[in-house]
């Protein structure tokens, strides 16, 4: 469960409004941390070759498995990070900054086997390690990346945040 | 969906929420400066408590209609509802407290006119005593029932044996003695004033609860009705009339003897609490004039169909008598009867038992009997349950016919045919016969017979016979004869 602040997404939007250069230096404070655990993240997928034969994307390859086949390059450019606030979800939480896995094939090897387990033949096949808490907070890559990094990066984001704000109301003062 | 990591997220609330939260509170700012304007404390949440318990209400409603539905009663629902309502009018007692009492009563007597008998006399003897209506209620069904344990709490003056060799006519009796005019006096009583303050704000809350629900129902939703409903009260104080009026009187009775507050009370149209035992509903006539017919024609029929019963039970008896007296002169069962007095051997008595049952048709000792005879036979298990458990063996004699008819029709058909005669058609040749006769001279010393002597060539029919009997006939009065050395079952043949 993400750390849950408030007031943060309503100061990073009087940062914007009134203090734009206070808002850039914090945007890239929160990318500096931000930055080392999607590079990580990136670094557990496998390459073409690590993977079932099978699943390696084909040239001209048609049906259902077309967009699901596995691509090392395009599972890789599906890591990334955002720094702006996203849209709230059905539960009413936004976030400050998501690191998110957005490629089929990279979400198929982020969460294969995390609810029936490491078994068949083609789970135990993909390697890596499922790491996380929870069962929807577990995974091969981007939540593996966050587990290892044990919160420094969101502890960072926060002091940030803290920084920002501290100097958004002395400068107001 | 892509995966996501969330990294300090932020509670914002759901559109639909916000929407709620505000109309809430709008709701709740109406309310308190209604109450500040009555000098009373009031919020949104007891107006929730008013809705809850006007859903109460209607459940208790709803919950007595069943029972008296369940009872064949249907038909008394309006009228149950409308002396409930004047009940609670008269004697200030609330109707939630009357319908289970009602409700108790109504179950085990069975009687609309006597459960209100009955409930009259329980609101007595609960002012009386202060026991709740409830336990009077419950104490009065036990006691119409037989169970008169629970009446010792009223002390009525009778020991434990008086109370249950008495009736409940006499029960009645004592207890309408003993607690009469007792409401009344209650109500008169300070407590009793409360009370009747409690009833009113309460019938108050099921009202606003009611006029809750309906705004909630003509505004589409919860937090459509909730503005609605504030609006509605800030406008118009709609409800507490009713509540002012009894605080006026509560204050009124402060300032003035208890005289002078009945005269007042008596100037405001109260009717006085019923008396035990008498019809609570001298001002609708209608409808007590209804509910006693129907509860006479009612009570006649059950009479009826009781009378038609005991009747039938009573035919059926004399019935079952005379059948069993016809069976002493029954010879077929003297003879077996008598034959089992004697000295048999083990199978002998099996047998006689087994035609004793076949001769009372008694199936279950006669399959039973059937078995152990096979048994005893040495037949296997198999077999012995096998023939208890034979079905009506079908006729095996009825293939004969057919066959029996196909053979006299071919005995017709010989008996009909015509051979060609002699001579005709067939040309003259010199020569012989086996006689040495030349053909076509006569025969020397042949006389022929007569003509229609002899089947061929026409006359009578060959007849064969058996003991004087066609063939036909014959066969099967052997075969039916019974003899084993004709009728052979295994094979189907016959001898």
């Amino acid at each position: 469960m993400p750390t849950e602040v408030r007031g943060a997404i309503a100061l990073r939007k009087a940062l914007r409004q009134f203090e734009p250069d206070l808002a850039k230096e914090t945007t890239k404070e929160i990318t500096s941390f931000l930055k080392p655990v999607v590079k990580n993240a990136r670094g557990f997928l496998p390459s073409n070759e690590e993977v079932p034969s099978g699943w390696v994307k084909r040239p001209n390859q048609g049906g259902r498995w077309a967009n699901r086949s596995y691509d090392a390059a395009e599972a890789r450019r599906g890591v990334s990070f955002k720094s702006t606030p996203s849209k709230p979800n059905r539960n009413g939480f936004r976030s400050l900054a998501t690191i998110f896995n957005k490629s089929a094939a990279g979400a198929i090897y982020e969460t294969a086997g995390r609810k029936s387990g490491v078994t068949g033949k083609f789970t135990p096949h993909l390697g890596g390690q499922l790491k996380g808490k929870g069962q929807k907070g577990t995974g091969r890559v981007i939540f593996r990346a966050v587990e290892e990094d044990q919160g420094k990066a969101k502890a960072g984001i926060m002091k940030a945040l803290k920084r920002a704000e501290d100097k958004y109301y002395g400068r107001v003062k | 969906m892509s995966l996501l990591v969330q990294i300090a997220a932020e509670f914002t609330g759901i559109k639909a929420f916000r929407k709620a939260d505000n109309a809430v509170t709008k709701l709740e700012k109406s309310v308190k400066s209604l109450g500040r304007a009555l000098g009373v404390s009031l919020t949104a949440a007891a107006f929730v408590s008013f809705a809850k318990a006007a859903a109460a209400d209607e459940a208790a409603a709803a919950k007595l209609a069943n029972a008296v539905k369940n009872l064949g009663m249907e038909f008394a629902n309006p009228y149950i509802a409308d002396y409930i309502s004047k009940m609670e009018q008269q004697t200030k007692v609330a109707d939630d407290e009357l319908r289970p009492a009602f409700q108790a009563l109504i179950t085990q007597t069975s009687s609309l006119a006597k459960s209100q008998e009955l409930l009259s006399t329980a609101i007595n003897v609960s002012r009386g005593s202060g026991e709740s209506l409830a336990t009077v209620a419950n104490d009065l069904a036990q006691a119409y029932a037989g169970n008169t344990k629970g009446l010792k709490k009223y002390y009525l003056g009778l020991t434990s044996a008086q109370l249950a060799a008495a009736s409940f006519t006499e029960i009645q009796t004592l207890l309408n003695k003993q607690f009469s005019g007792a409401s009344t006096q209650y109500l008169n009583t300070y407590q009793g004033q409360i009370d009747t303050l409690s009833l009113a704000f309460g019938n108050l809350q099921e009202s606003a609860g009611r006029a809750f629900f309906t705004l909630i129902g003509g505004a589409g939703g919860s937090a459509g009705g909730a503005n609605t409903f504030g609006r509605f009260l800030e406008g118009v104080g709609i409800g507490l009339e009713k509540t002012a009026q009894s605080i006026s009187d509560w204050f009124v009775r402060q300032t003035m003897s208890q005289d002078a507050f009945d005269a007042y009370l008596a100037k405001r149209n109260q009717a006085p609490a019923p008396t035990p035992g008498k019809e609570l509903f001298k001002k609708s006539s209608s409808n007590d004039y209804v509910l006693m017919k129907l509860e006479k024609d009612r009570q006649a029929l059950i009479k009826k169909q009781l009378n038609a019963q005991k009747a039938l039970t009573a035919e059926q008896k004399k019935q079952a008598a005379l059948k069993k007296a016809g069976t002493i002169f029954d010879l077929a069962q003297i003879q077996i009867i008598a034959a089992l007095k004697g000295d048999l051997s083990d199978e002998e008595r099996k047998r006689l038992e087994l035609q004793l049952a076949l001769e009372t048709e008694n199936v279950t000792e006669a399959k039973k009997l059937t078995y152990e005879l096979a048994i005893a036979q040495g037949l296997g298990v198999k077999l012995a349950q096998d023939l208890a458990s034979l079905p009506a063996a079908s006729n095996p004699f009825a293939a004969w016919k057919g066959y029996l008819d196909e053979v006299e029709l071919q005995a017709k058909r010989i008996a009909a045919f015509t051979p060609m005669s002699v001579g005709a058609g067939i040309p003259a040749t010199s020569g012989t016969d086996f006689g040495g006769n030349k053909i076509g001279t006569p025969v020397p010393n042949f006389t022929p017979p007569p003509s229609g002597t002899y089947g061929i060539g026409g006359g009578a029919p060959v007849v064969v016979q058996i003991d004087g009997k066609t063939i036909a006939s014959a066969l099967m009065d052997q075969s039916l004869s019974g003899n084993q050395a004709y009728v052979n079952r295994r094979t189907g043949g016959f001898d």
